[in-house]
C-alpha cells in the first residue's frame, strides 16, 4: 500500500512543531509544592549581640565649597550662615559676534540680573524674605571666615531684594545695580548672600555641585537688545596652584555661626559644622564564614535634642569605612568611605527610643574583606551633611546595655548538599 | 573617642550547627529523589512499550543484543518531554529537553560485536519556585525560595556480545556511571534594602560502576527470549573532592520474549525489575524496588513517499524509583511510533509519541502528572 504523503503532511507539521518547541526548556514546576518540595530554605535565626567595639564622633572634614547646597540662614543666635558666590572675571571688554574683531571697552550695563536655583525643602521662610546683596571682595582668603564676615557692612551693600514666600519657588533673579559691575570690570566680583525677615529665615540655594550651572550673572553692555547677553557662571581663580579646590571655592557657604555640638557622652550626627559618627564592629567569625546573612540591624537609642527644629526629619544613612588599619585616626578613617546601597533612618532630632537601621548590604560586603585588613567600621553621616543644622543624638558604647548600639542579625544556617 | 571591647565571648555558646540541607524541591511527581528514570530504550523499544528492548541493539540493557550487528552503526535519540502536573486545583506545565541515548557498535568478524553507548540513568532537571511568608527579625515578610536543579546520572557501557550461533547469542558489559547535578538555591524577599537575598549553587559529581550480562535465545524462527542482567558495585556522590555519600548502583534483571510467527509483524512482551533501593544511602527522599512490564506489535506499514515504512504500538506499566510524599508512583503509558529508512537505508529515522500517565498509590496524595513525550531516533550505518 503506498500512503500519499500529502495526506501526513499535518501530521508531521505537528512533530517537528512539537520537536522545535522542545529546543527550549521550561522547568519551573510550582503546583506541586508544597507537598512534593517540603522543607525548600530551612529555617531563619536571629541573634542580637553587642557587636560594636567603638563609637566616636567626629568632623564631617566637608571641603570648603563641596556642599551641594549654599545654606542661607539667620536664625537668632543660633544659626549664621551665608552664601559666597565669586564671580573672577567681569569682562572689560566686549567683542560683536562674526567677523568684526574689535574690542569695545565696557562702559554700560543694563538689565543685570543674578539668577539663582532655591531649594525649599526644610526652609524656614517668614512671610517675606530680604536677600542682601554685598560686594565682599578681599583679598582674604576664602577659609578665613571672620574676615570675610567682617565684610558684610552697609557700604559694601549692593542691593536688596524682599521676595514674598510663594515667590520662593525655584528660580529667583536678583536685579544688580549696573554700578556694581562697573566697578568691578576687568577683576573679580566677589558677591556675598545674606537673607533675613520678620523671624528667622533658611533657606537653602543650590551650589554648583549640586546642580549644573544653577547661577548665573547675566548682563547687556548696551541698552540695545539685539545686542548679546553676557552671561556669567560662578568662577574661582584662586587658588592658582589648586585648580579642583578653585573650582569648589566657585560658591561656597560661609558658617559664621553654626550650632552647639552635643555633649561628649553622645553619638552626634549632623548640625553646623557637620559632624558624623565612626562605628567599628566586631562581628562573630561564623557570621562572616559560615552562614548567609538575612537582615542585620542596626539598634541605636535616641535622645532628644531640643535646640533646633526637634520636629524636622533628619535622614542617616550609613557608609562602608574602606580605611585600612593604616589609618588609626578614626577621625580620617571617618573621611574614607564608600556609598552603601542600604537602608536610611529617618528620625526628628527631638525623638527618643530605639531606632533601627538595616544594613545587611554592609555585611555582605565585610565577608568579601579581610578585617586584619580593614577594620569593620560604618559612618554614619546625615543626607543634608553640610547644608542643614539638624542633628540627631544617639547613646554611645558605653551606655547601659538596653541603650547602646547593638546588632540584631537574622541569618541562615542552610547549606546545600545537592543531595536528595 | 570612645572605646570597648566587646564582651563577643559569650557568643561561645553559639555553636553553629550548620544546618546541610537536603534538596527535595522536585515539585514534580516523576521528579523526585535523584530524578527520572528515562528507561534507557530506543526510540523503536518505547513505541512498543518496551516488548523488544531485551532484543534491541540500540537500547543499553542487553549485551548480547549487539552480537548480530553486520555493520557498523550509530545510533542518537532526542526525546523532549511536556509534562502537565495537577495539584489541589492547580497545574503546571513543563518542558524538558533530553538526549538521553548515545551507542555505537561495530561488528567483529560475522559472530561477534563490540559497543560503546551512553544511557541517561536518572533525569533531575526540575525547577520549583515557592512564596510563603517567614518571620525574620521580628518581621514577617514574604519570601520567594527558588530551586532549579540540573542534570543526570548518565550509564556509560562497554558492551562485547558473540553469537556462537544463529539461536543462541550472549553478551557481557562493563559500566560507568558519571554526571552531574547542579543545584542553584535562591531565597528572595521583595524588600531588597532591608533583606538580602540568600544564593547558594552546589555540584553533585556521580562515581560508580556495574556489570551486566545476558543471552538471547531463538528456539525456533517464531520464537525468541532474552534475559539480561546488572549487578550494581558502588555509587558515590561526590562534591569537589570529597566523597558525600556512597550506595550503590541498582541492580537490575530483565527477561523479554517476542513472537514473529506473523509475517512482517513481531509481538514482544518485556518485564524486570529494578533494584533502586540500593541507592537509598545517598538519598533521604525513599527510593524503592520497582517492577516494569510492557508489550508491544511490531508490523510492516504502507510505504510512505516510496519508502517501507514499520509501524509500533505498545502499552507500559512501571513504577517510580523514589517516593512521592511518602507514595509510590505508578507509571502507566501508551506508545506508537513510525520508522523508515532513507539514504539507500543507510539512515534509519524513528519517531515515537508516548502518552504517560503517572498518579501515586496513596490516594491521600492528589497529585497527577500527565505526559507526552516525543522521540526521535536516527539510526546510521556509515
Amino acid at each position: 500500500m503506498e500512503l500519499n504523503f500529502a495526506r501526513l503532511r499535518p501530521a508531521v507539521f505537528l512533530i517537528f512543531a512539537a520537536f522545535a518547541a522542545a529546543c527550549t526548556e521550561k522547568l519551573d514546576n510550582n503546583a506541586g509544592c508544597p507537598i512534593l518540595c517540603p522543607d525548600q530554605g530551612g529555617t531563619i535565626s536571629t541573634i542580637t549581640i553587642d557587636a560594636v567595639t567603638l563609637d566616636s564622633t567626629v568632623s564631617a572634614l566637608e571641603g570648603l565649597g563641596t556642599e551641594t547646597s549654599l545654606l542661607v540662614a539667620t536664625r537668632g543666635d543660633t544659626i549664621d550662615a551665608r552664601a559666597i558666590v565669586r564671580f573672577d572675571s567681569i569682562p572689560a571688554k566686549y567683542r560683536k559676534p562674526g567677523a568684526d574683531t574689535t574690542d569695545i571697552d565696557v562702559t554700560t550695563v543694563d538689565s543685570a540680573f543674578l539668577r539663582m536655583r532655591v531649594d525649599t525643602v526644610g526652609a524656614k521662610l517668614p512671610s517675606n524674605l530680604t536677600l542682601d546683596l554685598y560686594d565682599v571682595n578681599s583679598t582674604a582668603p576664602d577659609s578665613a571666615v571672620a574676615a570675610i564676615a567682617a565684610l558684610f557692612t552697609a557700604d559694601r551693600l549692593i542691593t536688596s531684594v524682599t521676595l514674598a514666600k510663594s515667590a520662593l519657588k525655584d528660580t529667583i533673579n536678583i536685579p544688580i545695580p549696573p554700578a556694581a559691575i562697573l566697578a568691578r570690570k576687568g577683576g573679580p566680583m566677589r558677591i556675598g548672600i545674606r537673607a533675613r525677615g520678620p523671624e528667622s529665615v533658611q533657606v537653602r540655594l543650590l551650589s554648583e555641585e549640586g546642580a549644573g550651572a544653577p547661577t548665573i550673572l547675566s548682563y547687556r553692555v548696551s541698552p540695545d537688545t539685539t545686542i548679546a547677553k553676557v552671561v556669567l557662571g560662578p568662577y574661582s581663580k584662586t587658588p592658582s596652584d589648586q585648580p579642583i579646590l578653585a573650582s569648589s571655592l566657585a560658591d561656597y557657604t560661609l558658617l559664621v555661626k553654626g550650632t552647639a555640638t552635643g555633649p561628649a557622652s553622645q553619638l552626634n550626627i549632623g548640625g553646623l559644622p557637620a559632624r558624623r559618627v565612626y562605628m567599628r564592629f566586631e562581628i562573630p567569625a561564623f557570621i562572616i564564614d559560615s552562614v548567609d546573612v538575612v537582615r542585620a540591624t542596626l539598634l541605636l537609642t535616641q535622645q532628644p535634642n531640643l535646640t533646633i527644629d526637634p520636629t524636622d526629619t533628619v535622614s542617616i544613612i550609613p557608609h562602608v569605612s574602606l580605611a585600612g588599619v593604616a589609618v588609626t585616626d578614626v577621625a580620617k578613617a571617618a573621611q574614607i568611605t564608600a556609598v552603601a546601597n542600604t537602608d536610611t533612618l529617618h528620625v526628628t532630632p527631638g525623638g527618643s527610643g530605639v531606632k533601627t537601621l538595616e544594613i545587611a548590604n554592609i555585611i555582605n560586603v565585610w565577608r568579601s574583606q579581610s578585617s586584619a585588613d580593614t577594620p569593620r567600621a560604618i559612618v554614619l553621616l546625615s543626607t543634608l551633611e553640610g547644608t542643614s543644622p539638624l542633628e540627631a543624638r544617639f547613646y554611645p558604647v558605653e551606655a547601659a546595655p538596653d541603650q547602646r548600639p547593638r546588632l540584631r542579625i537574622s541569618y541562615s544556617a542552610r547549606k546545600s548538599t545537592g543531595l536528595p | 573617642m570612645r572605646h570597648r571591647t566587646a564582651a563577643l565571648s559569650s557568643l561561645a555558646v553559639l555553636a553553629i550547627a550548620v544546618s546541610f540541607s537536603n534538596a527535595n524541591a522536585q515539585g514534580a511527581l516523576s521528579t523526585q529523589g535523584f530524578g527520572y528514570p528515562p528507561g534507557q530504550m530506543s526510540t523503536r523499544a518505547l513505541a512498543t512499550g518496551g516488548g523488544i528492548v531485551e532484543f534491541d541493539a540500540d537500547s543499553p540493557l542487553n549485551p548480547a543484543a549487539i552480537a548480530l550487528s553486520s555493520d557498523p552503526r550509530m545510533f542518537l535519540q532526542y526525546e523532549p518531554e511536556f509534562r502537565r502536573l495537577t495539584n489541589a486545583g492547580s497545574t503546571s506545565n513543563t518542558t524538558t529537553a533530553r538526549f538521553p541515548l548515545f551507542s555505537a557498535s561495530v561488528p567483529i568478524g560475522s559472530h561477534a560485536s563490540v559497543g560503546i553507548s551512553s544511557a541517561t540513568l536518572l533525569d533531575r532537571s526540575s525547577a520549583t519556585s515557592v512564596t510563603r511568608e517567614m518571620e525574620v527579625g521580628g518581621t514577617v515578610s514574604t519570601v520567594t525560595e527558588s530551586t532549579r536543579l540540573l542534570g543526570a546520572i548518565n550509564d556509560l557501557r562497554l558492551a562485547f556480545g558473540w553469537a556462537p550461533s544463529m539461536k543462541f547469542q550472549l553478551g557481557l558489559g562493563i559500566h560507568a556511571y558519571t554526571g552531574q547535578n547542579r543545584v542553584f538555591f535562591s531565597q528572595s524577599f521583595p524588600d531588597s534594602l532591608r533583606f538580602s537575598t540568600i544564593s547558594q549553587l552546589s555540584t553533585l559529581g556521580f562515581r560508580g560502576y556495574a556489570g551486566s550480562a545476558g543471552i538471547m535465545v531463538r528456539p525456533s524462527r517464531n520464537f525468541g527470549f532474552a534475559l539480561s542482567g546488572r549487578k550494581g558495585s558502588t555509587l558515590q556522590a561526590r562534591s569537589a573532592d570529597s566523597a558525600l555519600a556512597e550506595a550503590n548502583v541498582p541492580d537490575r534483571v530483565g527477561f523479554g520474549a517476542a513472537y514473529e510467527g506473523i509475517p512482517g509483524s513481531s509481538i514482544s512482551v518485556h518485564v524486570s525489575r529494578d533494584m533502586w533501593s540500593r541507592m537509598n544511602d545517598l538519598t533521604s527522599t525513599e527510593a524503592v524496588d520497582t517492577w516494569e512490564g510492557g508489550l508491544g506489535i511490531e508490523s510492516l506499514g504502507p510505504r510512505l513517499i516510496q519508502r517501507q515504512t514499520i509501524l509500533r504500538v505498545g502499552a507500559r506499566y512501571r513504577t517510580l524509583p523514589f517516593l512521592a510524599a511518602g507514595s509510590e508512583v505508578d507509571e502507566l503509558s501508551f506508545a506508537g511510533g513510525i520508522g523508515t529508512q532513507f539514504f539507500r537505508n543507510r539512515a534509519t529515522f524513528d519517531v515515537t509519541l508516548e502518552r504517560a500517565g503517572r498518579k501515586p498509590k496513596d490516594s491521600e496524595v492528589g497529585a497527577r502528572e500527565r505526559a507526552y513525550i516525543l522521540s526521535f531516533g536516527l539510526r546510521v550505518r556509515p
